[in-house]
């Protein structure tokens, strides 16, 4: 038998396929709560602490490092909130501090999260022999303002397009925009009517947006039903379908990740767990079922033109990676992310992943949310 | 001085070559519902052994066994207590924990889940394990009271007391957490999180100061003036993995360790039977050999009367020791000599296995918990009996066991 004709098979072991990074900063302070890529295969991070919460790079091209970049001073929470504007500039938002277990503590006297915005430096130390360092460096945090008075900022994404940046708010559900040119806010409001039960309801919160590169800014408001923003025209628009979910909780239920794949597909994950997929051209939605008894689908990255990846599960839970074959291949369980080989320290199990990444290599970058929190590598 | 250096897991010593300790045994009630006991033994100010059982399929019960009396008697049932099962949630199968006795003499301990095989399974079951709960006796008024959650889906597998500040330190299943229970007020704070293989050691201090494993084999600990716990600069050292030479482990510590020198330093015993003393001044680590190949020691240790520490080879169930009959050893810290006290076996010559738990009253006695096979004449109970029978063909006892006046 030719060697070619040996079928490659996936080890049925995660980890011999994962590895993992310590975040180097204090217990307590560590929760991995945002990722954003950046260039030369840089991944940033920002944790959320109880005391201070901190921006993190990890190069993954060239020395696998992962260094602090800036500490916040004051506890507060960073969640989904982390944007490269595709050079060397950071910005993420701030929302109360979110504690260890889930919960967001908002004083009554809040004045509102603050958007933020760092330079990050990044060289090469080349050492004689091994493999050569890289040295992290960043400015001081600019503050760029509050976007909404009294409401925290939790979730953000850029749209290259108008170089804009639009993000949620907490609990209040605004929309808004920050022009990076003019440094100037726009507030569309909030996406639901007070009277909305998902108000009241922490997770169940629409706290998810997605830019598809182009102009347009989805996400999922009322009801269960998805939005779009066009940016050029800031025209707001609800689709008709409403993401899957259990019957009674439909009307509550929003999209806890959003994917842009093509004009005519965007893939979302449920707080539910349920995966589904939306064509904006038909406003369609068609429930593609639950990858597994976790719920809350954390987060999806586009693997390959066919193949996606996600992560399910919450703090009740044992967060698993999935895949999703898009040619009809249906749902494979990975598994949960147990005894993962740690760098430099013993292996670890990771029980709360709260977001993903991939970065331009392919890799794809998990963020633990724990006490002592860590991030993790997936090579697909 | 037998040669210690013959036991090992895959090492056997015939039956003429063993020597042997006689000791008591005390049948537990066959009302109560009980597969085994782990280290949850107290002997309390009030002169009584408390202790907790553990049964897949059942519910933990609380034990007192009053030795004027030497009698054995539940004294609550934790399912019962805690509710929780009759909503549909797994039971309440475990006190693992060490118990503790408060300021106020009443008897504190938590409970941990009954785990049954593959281990997730409770875990992934939205209908699994609800949690451990924190519970307390009152031996004045007889009452037991359930104290509530200590955190959802965890159990409490082990436990020390801050004695000082009225503070339970528990480590919780699986995820390795620390918990802190304030007597006192009532409150659970999560204090961080373990190294989830090394999790049933923990040990406080005099000074309040908590020690339990840490990351990348590193002690950590944690005191009150401390947010959460961290590692320490110290790392236990690592062994050569027997199943793969290539590559090495950090040893496992399984045992609650035991306090020395006046509390300056504590003794706890590497899952492969060789043993450290962490000194808590200086934070230096001392290692004592004396084992050639793994054995697979008791999860508590003894100080005894004499001040040395007394341990048990526990001959576990279908687990581990090529002889089935638990061995107890003797160390003495201040000559740094270890040595094989026997084997145990009861009066009436039945050789006992699985032991665990372990505890010494005020006259010296040295409580354990051991299975005895329900046919002495069976011979051992091998592995191969453990996986056609379980516990079906075996009877739970407890131990007591007086070390001889020459010995101390």
């Amino acid at each position: 038998m030719s060697i070619h004709n040996v079928t490659r098979k996936e080890s049925p072991l995660l980890r011999q396929r994962m590895d993992g990074y310590r975040v180097p900063v204090p217990a307590g302070d560590s929760a991995v709560t945002s990722l954003a890529t950046g260039p030369k295969g840089l991944v940033f991070g920002a944790t959320s602490g109880l005391r201070n919460s901190y921006l993190f790079a990890f190069d993954n091209l060239s020395s696998k490092q992962l260094g602090t970049l800036v500490k916040t001073d004051q506890p507060v929470g960073i969640y989904r909130s982390l944007v490269c504007d595709g050079g060397n500039n950071l910005y993420f938002g701030t929302m109360p501090c979110i504690d260890s277990l889930e919960k967001v503590n908002t004083p009554d006297d809040y004045e509102g999260g603050h958007l933020y915005r760092v330079s990050v430096s990044v060289s090469l130390f080349h050492n004689e022999e091994g493999v050569d360092d890289t040295l992290f460096a960043a400015s001081e945090m600019v503050d760029c303002g509050i976007p909404v008075p009294g409401e925290g900022i939790q979730n953000l994404v850029y749209e290259p397009c108008l170089n804009r940046i639009y993000g949620l708010t907490h609990p209040g559900t605004h929309l808004f925009s920050y022009d990076l040119e003019t440094g100037e806010y726009y507030d569309f409001g909030s996406i639901l009517k007070d009277s909305d039960p998902a108000y009241f309801r922490g997770y169940l919160r629409p706290r998810t947006l997605v830019s598809d590169s182009c102009g347009n800014i989805y996400g999922s408001g009322e009801s269960g039903h998805l939005f779009n923003i066009d940016t050029w025209t800031n025209m707001f628009s609800y689709s008709s379908a409403q993401i899957p979910g259990m019957k009674v909780r439909q009307e509550w239920d929003t999209a806890e990740s959003l994917l842009y794949v093509s004009p005519d597909l965007i893939l979302g994950g449920t707080c539910d767990g349920y995966l589904f997929k939306f064509n904006p051209q038909e406003d369609r939605i068609i429930n593609l079922g639950k990858p597994s008894m976790e719920r809350r689908i954390r987060g999806l990255v586009l693997a390959d033109e066919n193949t996606v990846y996600g992560v399910c599960g919450d703090f009740r839970g044992a967060s698993h990676i999935f895949r999703y074959n898009l040619l009809g291949g249906g749902f494979t369980d990975l598994g949960m992310f147990d005894s993962i080989p740690i760098e430099n320290s013993s292996p670890w199990t990771a029980y709360n992943i709260e977001t993903l990444i991939m970065d331009d290599f392919g890799a794809i970058f998990l963020g633990e949310h724990d006490i002592a929190s860590h991030l993790l590598r997936f090579l697909p | 001085m037998p040669d210690i250096s013959r036991f090992g897991s895959q090492k056997f010593v015939s039956e003429s070559d063993m020597v042997f300790v006689d000791v008591e045994t005390i049948e537990f009630p066959d009302s109560i519902e009980m597969d085994v006991s782990y280290n949850s033994y107290l002997f309390a100010s009030n002169g009584m052994l408390y202790l907790g059982t553990c049964c897949q399929g059942g519910s933990a019960h609380l034990i007192e066994y009053d030795p004027g009396k030497n009698e054995i008697r539940s004294l609550c049932n934790m399912d019962d207590l805690i509710k929780d099962h009759s909503l549909g949630y797994a039971r309440q199968g475990k006190i693992h924990n060490p118990l503790c006795e408060g300021a106020d003499g009443r008897i504190y301990g938590a409970t941990h889940m009954d785990i049954l095989f593959p281990f997730w399974s409770s875990f992934y079951d939205s209908h699994g394990y609800a949690g451990g709960h924190w519970f307390c006796y009152d031996p004045k008024t007889g009452d037991c009271t359930d104290l509530g959650l200590a955190i959802e889906r965890e159990g409490i597998l082990t436990t020390a007391m801050d004695a000082q500040r009225q503070i339970i330190y528990g480590l919780t299943w699986p995820r390795g957490y620390l918990l802190a229970y304030d007597i006192r007020k009532g409150t659970t704070t999560n204090k961080g999180r373990a190294s989830v293989n090394l999790n049933r050691f923990i040990h406080c201090d005099p000074d309040g100061t908590v020690y339990i494993p840490g990351t990348n084999g590193h002690i950590a600990s944690y005191h009150p003036d401390k947010d959460f716990a961290e590692d320490l600069p110290v790392g236990l050292r690592k062994f050569k993995n027997q199943s793969d030479e290539s590559s090495y482990g950090h040893e496992l510590v399984f045992t609650s360790p035991v306090e020395c020198d006046n509390g300056r330093s504590f003794v706890a015993a590497f899952l492969r039977g060789d043993m450290f003393k962490y000194d808590c001044v200086d934070g230096s680590v001392k290692y004592y050999d004396f084992f050639d190949s793994g054995i697979y020691i008791n999860v508590q240790m003894i100080v005894g009367l004499d001040g040395k520490i007394y341990y048990a080879l526990p001959a576990e169930a279908g687990v581990s020791a090529v002889n089935e009959c638990a061995a107890i050893f003797r160390f003495d810290p201040e000559t740094e000599t270890n040595e094989l006290v026997g084997y145990m076996r009861s009066k009436d010559h039945t050789q006992l296995f699985h032991l665990s738990g372990g505890v010494i009253g005020n006259d010296g006695t040295m409580y354990w918990f051991a299975l005895a096979p329900r046919d002495p004449d069976a011979g051992f109970y091998t592995r191969e009996h453990f996986a056609a029978n379980g516990f079906s063909q075996t009877k739970p006892v407890l131990v007591k066991y007086k070390p001889a006046k020459e010995a101390c």
